[in-house]
This record gives structure tokens, sequence and C-alpha cells, in this order.
């Protein structure tokens, strides 16, 4: 008897679950047009693009793998915009990251004003890029930039011409960028770090640990998947630098803030190298994409999702 | 009885020619576009109403967008076969050299269409390969405008129009101001990046043997060098004007000299309704001279072109014939706002009516002095990946001239020979 409810009970679970299913498709069906059509589509044909040359108006030839040849043998740029940016994401990542959490920490205690400070830290995520890099182009200005004022009270005699170099131009784009990235990133811990359950702190406490401890055995490893979440999305962005570039410095001066992105726009709609253009950018996706991969098979050595 | 034949054989007559007419002039409809401010548009509609109301079987439609979308539009109507019949355009060999433009030498010689009275150097810009593609609307005339109240202040004479090199960076020398720690607070002269040739040629250099069809690179021969260097040394030497990577921060040539805060600017021809509106006195004068006494200015400009793949070519030929005429031209002529490319005796009154007096004279005069600067297929990227990068070390002074310039020449001649 219990055998034969046993069986029925099994029966109507699967066919609910055959209805939900069902229903979980149907809700998702016009996000996966969409994907497909809009996302997909585009990314399949710039794989095929990236073996041709093709200028929009005449006709498409197939080149091999010419493209991608090109890019290590045949374009100085290339190769600058490749240093640039690695050195960009080597730099910003870590930084965004360190400074991300620190705030997050501090923003977390329970003191008068902690809201106010976590909008201000927010601010840059919501503020438009373009306002934001016209600002910071005037903090910059070399001679009667705010930043060197400062330097120049200090008694710097001789303080950076930042944008106006070609050695400051890319640590100044850098400090924009923390400055923007870390708001998100802030809140994305401030959730993590409210999401660590008191009570293992109480305990700890009451076993006699330092806070210095408490942060290195709780904190940090009860916070590891978020963290993993916010290096993964930080190495993506990084990787993706542009709009600061375009507007800051228009890529230069002599190159020394032009990024992969910029490189791939101007080579698809200033050069009309539209095959060119999807090669770099088919580069930039692999390289991402592995980076991405060794972060998730390597999240096993140190991102703890027990309890 | 003979009456009744007549006019019966008369209104046949008529009505043939009626249904005639009818058939021949279906209404035609061809799209136009351009770009342009909101204020840079009205003679745009002056034009198509004269035209239509010369030719109601033509309507014509536009479409217009701001500079910074326009092309990128134009690009993808061209790859969709879309492109509209007659369009407003700049850089016109990179485009015919990809077959998106109609060529015009058979038109312009079956019609009889006079292109004597357009600058014939402007023209080459124009062509590709021995074939005409357009016409320029008008000319990218370079000025030097002058704040007289900061003259004044300084005690410095007015350019007299035959300044030299010399003259023009003694005056810029006395109307910089410093504070007390060194930093600038007035600049002598704001500069353009991409005026440069103007230097080059009135020194007598020049980047290419040819400019739109260029075998060899002579960038770094004396002259051009000694053109640079001088041009950046007024950036970083003498400190009269600011750098380019700087004017990122400040504010474009328009704005600075319209600030006040600079006391001559070489900019375009096109900026004296700009000027018009600042609260202090200014004058024109032309480009000073170079140490040989050349004389020499810009020579480029945008004009229209007809698409490849008009459906519409008689309409379109019709429509651009009247726009590139001598009606066409007076009107934008008339608004003073840029120097015309079109040159005859209509034109010119117009354009110096339109101008505050003694203005519309020195334009074009310098303007017959103009030269063209390179213009072929790849040279934007050329420009943008080579010999720009290598400008802005001589501009922010972290390089000679002759560094860069012969610095880029294994480069360009690579280029050059992949072409």
């Amino acid at each position: 008897m219990s055998l034969v409810n046993g069986k029925q009970a099994r029966k109507r679970r699967s066919a609910t679950e055959r209805r939900e299913i069902m229903a979980a498709y149907g809700f998702l069906t016009p996000n996966l047009i969409g994907f497909l059509i809009f996302t997909f589509l585009p990314v399949f044909v710039a794989l095929l693009l990236s073996f041709t040359e093709w200028d929009l108006l005449r006709p498409i030839q197939w080149v091999g793998l010419a493209n991608y040849i090109r890019m290590f043998t045949n374009d100085p740029t290339f190769i600058k915009v490749l240093k640039n940016t690695v050195i960009f994401v080597a730099v910003t990542v870590p930084a965004r990251i360190v400074l991300a959490l620190v705030v997050a920490l501090a923003l977390n205690q329970k003191l008068f004003g902690t809201t106010f400070f976590r909008t201000a830290f927010f601010m840059p995520v919501v503020s438009s890029s373009v306002a934001v890099a016209l600002v910071w182009q005037w903090i910059f200005h070399a001679d009667f930039g705010p930043l060197n004022n400062i330097l120049w009270t200090l008694g710097v005699g001789n303080p950076p011409r930042w944008l106006t170099s070609t050695q400051w131009a890319l640590p100044a784009l850098m400090i924009v960028s923390i400055w923007q990235g870390i708001g998100m990133n802030m809140v994305i811990f401030l959730a993590g770090l409210q999401g660590i359950p008191a009570q293992l702190y109480e305990a700890a406490r009451i076993d006699g640990a330092t806070p210095w401890k408490c942060f290195w055995k709780i904190t940090l490893p009860m916070l590891s998947p978020t963290t993993f979440l916010v290096l993964v999305m930080t190495t993506i962005s990084s990787f993706q630098i542009f709009d600061l570039a375009v507007i800051m410095t228009e890529g230069g001066p002599a190159n020394a803030t032009n990024t992969i992105v910029y490189h791939i726009y101007r080579n698809a709609f200033q050069f009309f190298r539209m095959g060119y253009a999807a090669a770099i950018a088919w580069f930039l996706f692999i390289v991402i994409f592995a980076i991405t991969l060794f972060q998730f098979r390597n999240q096993k050595n140190w991102v703890n999702y027990d309890l | 009885m003979r009456k009744f034949k007549l006019s019966v054989s008369l209104l046949l007559l008529l009505l043939l020619g009626i249904s005639a007419l009818a058939a021949a002039q279906d209404p035609v409809t061809i799209t136009w576009s351009f770009w342009g401010d909101p204020n840079e548009l009205p003679p745009n509609y002056e034009v198509i109403e004269a035209f239509e109301a010369a030719h109601p079987h033509i309507k014509i439609e536009t479409q217009h967008a701001p500079w910074s979308s326009y092309f990128d539009r134009i690009q993808t109507q061209m790859a969709g076969g879309t492109a509209p019949d007659v369009m407003f355009l700049n850089n016109i060999p990179s485009y015919a050299a990809r077959g998106a433009l109609l060529p015009l030498n058979e038109l312009v010689e079956e019609n009889g269409f006079d292109t004597a009275p357009y600058y014939q150097e402007l023209l080459r810009i124009f062509s590709y390969q021995g074939e005409l593609y357009g016409f320029p609307r008008d000319n990218d005339t370079t000025i030097l405008y002058y704040n007289k109240d900061l003259f004044d202040e300084a005690g410095v004479a007015y350019p007299d129009g035959n300044w030299s090199w010399q003259e023009f960076l003694d005056a810029a020398q006395k109307l910089t101001k410093r504070d007390d720690r060194g930093r600038v607070t007035q600049y002598g002269v704001v500069l353009e990046s991409n005026k440069y040739y103007n230097f080059i040629h009135q020194n007598g250099g020049d980047m290419f043997d040819d400019p739109l069809n260029p075998t060899q690179y002579i960038g770094d021969s004396p002259e051009t060098i000694e053109a640079m260097q001088f041009m950046a040394d007024l950036i970083n030497k003498y400190e009269v004007a600011p750098s380019f990577a700087q004017m990122l921060q400040l504010g474009n040539s328009t704005e600075l000299f319209a600030s006040g805060l600079v006391a001559m600017a070489m900019t375009n021809a096109a900026r004296v309704p700009t000027f018009q509106q600042s609260d202090f006195n200014w004058g024109v004068a032309p480009l000073p001279t170079g140490p040989n006494g050349i004389r020499a200015n810009s020579m480029s400009g945008a004009g229209y072109v007809i698409s490849a793949n008009t459906k519409n070519r008689e309409a379109a030929w019709t429509f651009f014939e009247f726009l590139c005429g001598e009606q066409g031209q007076s009107i934008f002529a008339s608004t003073g706002v840029a120097v015309p490319a079109y040159r005859s005796e209509g034109t010119r009154n117009a354009f110096i009516d339109a101008l505050p007096a003694g203005f519309g004279e020195i334009f074009l005069g310098d303007t017959e002095h103009g030269k063209i600067p390179p213009l072929f297929d790849g040279y934007v990227e050329l420009n943008s990946t080579v010999i720009t990068p290598a400008l802005d070390l001589l501009f922010i002074g972290e390089a000679t001239a002759e560094e860069v310039l012969t610095g880029i020449r294994a480069e360009v001649e690579e280029f050059l020979a992949r072409r």
C-alpha cells in the first residue's frame, strides 16, 4: 500500500515538475530569443568576420589567419595597446578589490554617518562617465589643477604633468578608474559582510580571539564567495576600459593611454578594417575567457561555500 | 468649319502635350543628407525651397544627423545599399576607392556643367584616379583672429597682413602673461593640432611627394622639420601657446579665444558668428608668412557627392547641379559662415556682403594661397596610428621634430608600399 502510494506520489511530482520546467522555459523564451539574436549571433558572425577582410563596401575576402598574424607581426599599435591594457588590469583590479574591501569594512560599523559615506562612495558608479572624466581632466590639469596645486604646496617642485605626459597619463587613468570602481565592489562586499552570522564572531570572542584574528579566520573565509564574484567581474570590466581613455585623452599622448577596446573601435569605424577589428575582439574574448576559466578552476583553493 | 478643325486639333495637341508632360514628370523623391548644428541648417532648407520651386516634379527629402553620428550612419547605409542619393561628405578618396560614389566626369561633360569657378586645387581632393566624385561646398581657410583689447593693453601693433613668423612670435611673446609661479595665465596664441600643414607649407615643406598619390615620404626634409619644430616651440620653448593635450582640459581654440584668455587664434574662417557674441573687440588677418616669405593656407573642405547606388540618377544630378552651381552655392555664400569653394562674382559678393567690412577680402585673399594636405585611401589610418602619435611626442615636448619625423620614416614607407 505504501509502495503504491509512493509510486503515485512520484508520478504526481514528475508531472508537476514537467509543468514547471515548461513554464520556466516559457518565461525564458523572450530572453533566450533576445540572447540568440542580439548576443550569440553577432558574436558568431564576428568570429567568421575575423577571418576576412571587409571594409563594409567592397566584397568580403577570406584571409584565413592573416588578421591574427598581423596583430603580433605587423601592428606596433596593437602591441602597445595590449601592454597598456595588461598594466592597467594588473594595477586596477587588485586596487579596486582591496580598497573596496577596506571601505566596506569601515562602513559596516554601526556608526554615525555610515549611510552618508556609503552613498558618497557609490556616487561615482551612478555618475555619467563623461561628466566624471571632465571633472578629473580639470583635477589633473598640470598647471592649475587642484591635484598639482596640493602637490606644489606640499613642496613637490616639479609635479607630474599627468594627462600631458606619456609617463603619467596611464597612471592618471588608473586613479580615476579605481575611484570609479570602488563603489560597486563596496556594495557587494557590504552585502557579503552582512551575510556573515554574528554568532561566529561571538563564539570567537568568547574563545578570546583578537579582532585581527577574527578578520583573517572568519571574515575573509566567509567572504570568499563574494570576493570571487568581485574578482571575476572586476577583471572582465578592467579589460574593457574604453570610455575614460576616449574622453580624457583620446588614447594619447602618443598612444600612452590607448587600449585594446579603443583600438578595436578605431579599426572598425575609422579605418574600416572590420575583419581585423573582429579578430582583435575575439583575441580579447579568448584572453578574458581563459582568465575567467582559470579563476573558476582555481576557486577550490580559496573559495569557501560551506556554512 | 476650318476654325473648328483648328481648335479641335489644337485641343488634341494640348491634351497630348499635357499627358506627355505628366508621363515625363512623375514626381521623384531625392534624399539628401547632411550634418550640422541647428544654426547651420537654414541655408540647406533655403536651397530646397528654391530648387523645388524651379523643379516641381522633384521632391527633396532630408536626412540630418549631428557630426558625431553622421559618418557611422552613412557607412551603415552605404553597406546596406540605401545611402542617400546626394550626400554631404568629406574624405572623398576613401569612399571613392570603395566604389560608394557615382563618378561624375561623364555627367559633367554631358551637361556642360561649368567647373571653372571652383578652386581647381580643391577639386583635386574630390577626385580619385582621374575621376571627379564631388564638389566642395566651402574651403577650410585658416584665419588669424586677434583680440584688439589685449593687443592695446600690451601695446602691440595689430597684425598688418604682412607678418612673418618672427613678427608673429614677437607679438605672441609680448601677449603672454605669467603668474609668480611662472604659470601662463594668458596665452599669446592658440593653435589647432590638425592645422600643422599651414606651417609646413609656409616653410616650403611637405609630408609626401604627392598629397593624393604619395610614393615617397619627405616629412624628414629640413623644411618640414624646421616648420614642425617652430610650431612645437611655440608651445614648449616659448610657451606662448597651450599644448593640445592641455586643450582637451582647457577648451578648444574657439572656446579659448571667445573667453578672452588668449590674444590670437589660428582657426577656421567659420568662427565669425561665434566671436561676434564675445564682449571684446577683435579683428582678422591673413596667416603670417614663413622665413622665405611663402604664404600658405589650408585647402580642404567637405562637399557634395552622389551615391553610386542612386535609383534616380537623372533627378539626383538635376538637384546636384543646382546645389553645386551658381544658385545653390550663392545661398551658402550669403550666410558668410564659410569661405565659398565656388568663386564666381556672385558668390564672392554674397560672401563679402555677409561679413563685417574688410573681412571677406582677407578670407578670400588668403584662400588663394591654399594648398591641399595629404588625402588618400588609407591616410586616416596612417595618420592616426603613425603620424599623430609621433607628433604627440613633439607637441608635449618629449621629443624634437627631427627625432619624430625621421623616426617614423620606416613605418610610413612600409605603409605606402603596402597600399
